[in-house]
């Protein structure tokens, strides 16, 4: 039985050759990495050492000529177990010439691995070119070279292929957005229309039974009184309700929603709330004005977790070709890291609206935070 | 005098109607809950008094407040008697010429004391609104 050393960084990798040749009854001495294989092989000379190629310090060649320096280890067999790629016809002829026994490709059968290491131990010793050092490391930079050229295109169509999803993701995520806001805006006009109407209906009945029950015993009158009562506090849940969905003013255009999002954000939270809007509704599309609305949301609700603001000024206007929605506030400012962070969802979520209409959204922090959604809106009779 | 109500749930437009039955010398002229016959009908009969709900199964009520209130000589009194009553389609409705805007499940004991009123002045020879 032999003691085998085998180095690999990656665990599973040396978890694996350890069970299979531990089985086989051989002594096994396991290295994470080149430097550390070294280390072992002078504390007690292996008979074999099967090692990985692509390793952090030193790689596989490198540590071969490590060995093959030192007078007391130089003779010790060495196979590769490498992943297929590092096996061309350049890193063959240098493992040669460093005299590695054999080259095995990873992940490899027991089997093969098996007699592999049987016909290494039986015919020990190492044949090894006389390879200048400088022969080698051109050879070896040579292989890297080579290697990392390959790498590279394959990060390159990696990266491809991920922008590729990316857009796929994106055109999702769009999908998605204007779904929940057709659903949103059906649920809310069904819960508003429906709903509200038929308790509507049903509180006026009551009213209607209560002017004729003017001899009724008290009892009867108030429990009439009660549920017209419940009637009309189920019909503010419902309007609530449907308001918070999609607000119904949304259908008047942009500037009056704003307007009632601002009367409505300063009667909740006491924080002063001033609108600005100098643009005519008629030429915006129903698309670009509920992103708008949505994105004031996001920011106005930004402001109330965050900023510490006691003023907000909303402004709509046109700056050249462009749709300008800016939400300005006097608060503590965002930090560049919050805004540099692509993981602040709420910003995000704005960014990927305005860009849902063909705009963009800048933000600055500073004195107080400023959003400004720009929407380039094309001048009539200009085709882009 | 002659009422018309816009309105697209025959069961509210026999709730007003039962609302305004009580009250002498009011004849309901007609209904209806589609945006373009609403301006016809208004034109066609003239009605003296107009109960307009906004949100309507094709379209605004907002609409037809524009058509029957740009004829200034001779436009009815126009309530509007919608769900809709926040302060924005308020003004909206204002801004269009509304005499009255009303909530459909706060104000419409309002209906007939307006109605009413508007009877007594006519009665009593003016055409105060």
């Amino acid at each position: 039985m032999a003691t085998i050393l085998i180095v690999d960084d990656d665990p599973t990798g040396l978890q694996y050759l350890d069970t299979l040749l531990g089985y086989q009854g051989h002594r096994m001495v396991k290295a994470g990495g080149a430097n550390e294989a070294l280390t072992c092989c002078r504390a007690g000379k292996p008979d074999l050492i099967i090692t990985d190629v692509l390793m952090p310090e030193l790689d596989g060649y490198q540590f071969v000529r490590e060995l093959r320096k030192d007078k007391d280890l130089a003779d010790i067999s060495v196979i590769f177990y490498t992943a297929t790629y590092y096996r061309g016809k350049n890193s063959l002829a240098l493992a040669r010439a460093c005299g590695v026994a054999r080259v095995l490709s990873k992940p490899a059968e027991p089997d093969t691995i098996l007699e592999a290491v049987n016909a290494v131990l039986e015919n020990p010793g190492v044949s090894t070119q006389n390879l200048s050092l400088q022969e080698f490391d051109r050879d070896h930079a040579r292989l890297i070279g080579s290697k990392l050229f390959n790498n590279v295109r394959k990060l390159d169509e990696a990266n491809a292929q991920l922008r590729a999803s990316e857009e796929q993701l994106r055109r999702l995520a769009d999908h998605l957005r204007s779904a929940q806001e057709d659903e949103r805006k059906r649920i809310a006009r069904h819960l508003h229309d429906e709903l509200g109407q038929a308790l509507t209906l049903l509180k006026m009945n009551c009213s209607w039974i209560e002017g004729r029950l003017r001899d009724a015993p008290e009892g009867v009158i108030a429990r009439l009184r009660s549920s017209i009562q419940l009637a009309d506090d189920t019909i503010s849940s419902v309007r609530r309700v449907a308001t918070e969905l999609r607000p119904a003013i949304l259908d008047l255009g942009i500037a009056a929603a704003i307007e009632w999002q601002a009367e409505s954000f300063q009667a909740r939270t006491n924080i002063e709330c001033a609108a600005d809007l100098q643009v005519d509704d008629e030429s915006i599309a129903p698309e670009t004005a509920t992103e708008l609305f949505r994105i004031l949301q996001e920011a106005l609700t930004n402001v109330l977790r965050h900023a510490e603001a006691t003023e907000i000024h909303i402004s709509l206007r046109r700056e050249d070709n462009c749709l300008v929605l800016e939400i300005r506030d006097n608060g503590k400012g965002i930090g560049e890291e919050r805004i540099a962070n692509g993981k602040t969802l709420g910003l995000l979520g704005m960014r990927e609206r305005a860009a849902l209409v063909g705009g963009f959204l800048s933000v600055e922090g500073g004195e107080g935070t400023t959003v400004r959604v720009y929407i380039p809106q094309q001048p009539a009779g200009v085709l882009q | 005098m002659k009422v018309f109500i816009v309105e697209d749930s025959p069961a509210l437009v026999q709730a007003v109607s039962d609302l305004l039955s009580e009250i002498d010398g009011v004849e309901i002229a007609g209904s209806t809950g589609v945006v373009e016959r609403a301006t016809e009908e208004i034109r066609r009969l003239r009605p003296d008094i107009v109960i307009l709900d906004i949100r309507l199964a094709d379209g605004s009520g907002l609409d037809v407040l524009r058509n029957i209130k740009s004829r200034t000589s001779d436009a009815p009194l126009v309530i509007v008697f919608s769900s809709n009553t926040e302060p924005g389609y308020r003004r909206a409705c204002e801004r269009l010429g509304a005499d009255f805007v009303f909530d459909k499940s706060q104000d419409y004991n309002k209906l007939p004391e307006v109605i009413r009123s508007k009877v007594s002045s006519i009665n009593s020879g003016s055409e105060g609104k």
